[in-house]
């Protein structure tokens, strides 16, 4: 009870929003495209919100997390499509079941590279992100229906407004409450000093590998989530630069800040999509120096992130 | 009765011996003090005894634990804090986080309840709070509990980290330099702090120091390295008498002041 009061200001925030929501949809006012767009805006909040654990609120600099969001998406319609799932109630337990599978694979492989610190750790990390890139482009050689290079047709549309913004707004939650307490704050005093943290006591070897499990399981039931919005998968969709736009999702809302993760994750979906929108087709590809100048000008402005006041070091 | 006793360490960093066939006991309730010149080992001892380093050679036993080769972690938690040579603080954190960190690392709720935040997540977590609150009023920082530990002082961060390591309910604490840069009047009331600690907390605590008069007020046990050598211990008396000493460290002027 004292959860749901605690979390009532969030709980109704977000209903009204759902409620806006649902009332655009139903009318048509936006176009499917912007309703798709507005879908796979949430998804990626909840995959950054998973880098923002890793990197931002512990420290571990982290260039494969798209590799993450990939073996979920691709996991998820394996199984969708194998077992002809159709219902909602199955597919929110498809996409709890992603995200404990790229849990599982982030805690094989964090155990050995989460040894290594920072630049070591990016590379490592790195490695990992096309590693599991060129296992997705040569999946076809071990189960057909993966599709490898050509990509994985066919994929049940299952994510609507309802599971999409729920199942979000419940893995948001929960990520509130695991940051604001004595794990989250172990992950912020890991990110401050390590060997202070092993100092007071914290097994900081378990501490980073929970974050960084943590944050692949929320990168892989994203993943899902997102296999079933666009019902085609591609190889080229999980590559380092996924990577790179989460990180630069989590850098401009701010490292260690949810609220930040969430209105970054919806600046740059909106910009890539708006600009779409916005420029003439013959000089669409303009977007990618109008982009970065705008990072530009965000960073210098704000330069700890738009949700981070001053930092004082 | 012992509750640390170091029996023969050795630690080499490549050809260089930096703590060779070193022992001696620490007796429960004692404050015992560390000098040294700078690189005799002093602050390696300390690494060692909680596992940041594990010697190559020779046994550590915490009340009557072999903790020789067991990780940091585990050590603490049976009962060691320690402070650090070149302040250690969670720098981006406020001086309360830096205490509350320290006080829940025992605090025994999983990560179920935090998620569900059950009766048990609040219980433990006002303990947590409230323990931090004490250690803060007994070290004078409770005014400013919300201020970035790096906003404080010197003096004040060194205190706060000593605020830290008590979170940890130590039987055995670590100190290292404790009064380094700090002006003479800071110190004076260091000396003040350590006694009340011993006093309020009961802990037996190990210091390394270079002040010379702070050592001789604080402790009745003192021993002496160089060059990773244990080259004596014995009273404050004893040890400002020993020609030894005086020719490794405390110098002709000393005696003569």
């Amino acid at each position: 009870m004292r959860l749901l009061l605690e979390i009532r200001k969030e709980l109704l925030f977000s209903l009204a929003i759902y409620l806006l929501l649902k009332v655009f949809f139903i009318n048509d006012i936006f176009s499917e495209y912007i309703e798709q767009v507005i879908l796979y805006t949430i998804i990626i909040v909840v995959a950054s919100l998973g880098l923002n654990i890793i990197y931002g609120f512990t420290g571990q600099f982290s260039l494969g997390h798209a590799g993450f969001y990939g073996l979920g998406a691709y996991f998820s319609a394996y199984l969708t499509k194998t077992f002809s799932i159709e219902s909602g109630l199955l597919f929110i337990f498809i996409i709890l079941l992603s995200g404990a599978f790229s849990a599982f694979i982030a805690y094989l492989i964090g155990i050995p590279i989460l040894k290594f610190r920072d630049d070591f750790l990016a590379i490592a990390t790195l490695g990992l992100g096309i590693l599991i890139r060129n296992i997705l482009d040569n999946s076809d050689r071990f189960i057909e229906t993966l599709g490898g290079s050509r990509g994985f047709v066919g994929i049940n549309s299952l994510s609507g407004l309802e599971i999409v913004f729920f199942v979000s707004l419940f893995f948001i939650l929960i990520s509130k409450n695991i940051i604001y307490s004595k794990y989250g704050l172990f992950w912020r005093t890991i990110r401050d000093d390590e060997t202070a943290s092993s100092s007071i006591g914290i097994n900081t070897t378990n501490i980073k590998l929970l974050a960084f499990v943590y944050g692949c399981f929320l990168a892989g039931s994203a993943g899902a989530m997102y296999a079933h919005l666009y019902t085609f998968l591609h190889p080229s969709n999980f590559d380092f630069l996924k990577s790179v736009d989460f990180l630069v999702i989590v850098i401009v809302g701010g490292m260690g800040s949810i609220s930040g993760t969430i209105i970054a994750g919806f600046l740059w979906v909106f910009i890539i999509e708006g600009l779409r929108i916005l420029l003439p087709p013959d000089i669409l590809e303009l977007r990618w120096v109008i982009i970065p100048v705008i990072l530009i000008i965000i960073m210098m402005w704000k330069p700890y992130g738009l949700m981070i006041k001053k930092k004082v070091i | 009765m012992k509750i640390l006793e170091i029996k023969n360490i050795t630690k080499n960093f490549g050809g260089i011996k930096a703590v060779s066939n070193v022992s001696f006991d620490v007796k429960k309730g004692e404050i015992l003090s560390i000098i040294g010149p700078n690189g005799a080992g002093k602050t390696t001892i300390f690494n060692l005894i909680t596992g940041f380093y594990i010697p190559d050679d020779g046994k550590i036993i915490f009340k009557g634990i072999d903790i020789t080769k067991i990780p940091t972690y585990k050590r603490i938690n049976l009962g060691i804090g320690r402070t650090f040579q070149n302040l250690r603080l969670f720098k981006s954190m406020s001086i309360f986080e830096n205490v509350l960190s320290a006080s829940l690392v025992k605090s025994e709720y999983n990560l179920l309840s935090s998620i569900t935040r059950n009766k048990n997540f609040y219980l433990k977590k006002s303990e947590a709070e409230h323990k931090t609150r004490k250690l803060l009023e007994f070290f004078s920082l409770d005014k400013k509990e919300s201020y970035p530990a790096i906003s404080l002082p010197y003096g004040e961060q060194r205190k706060l980290e000593i605020a830290r390591a008590l979170a940890l309910d130590p039987e055995l604490l670590l100190v290292d330099e404790p009064a380094a840069g700090m002006n003479p009047s800071e110190v004076i009331d260091l000396i003040d702090i350590f006694h009340k600690i011993q006093e309020t907390f009961k802990t037996t605590i190990i210091i390394i120091e270079h002040h010379m008069d702070f050592v001789m007020n604080i402790s009745k046990r003192i021993i002496v390295v160089d060059f990773g050598e244990k080259i004596m211990e014995g009273t404050p008396e004893e040890v400002k008498n020993d020609k030894r000493v005086i020719e490794a460290y405390l110098g002709e002027e000393f005696i003569s002041a």
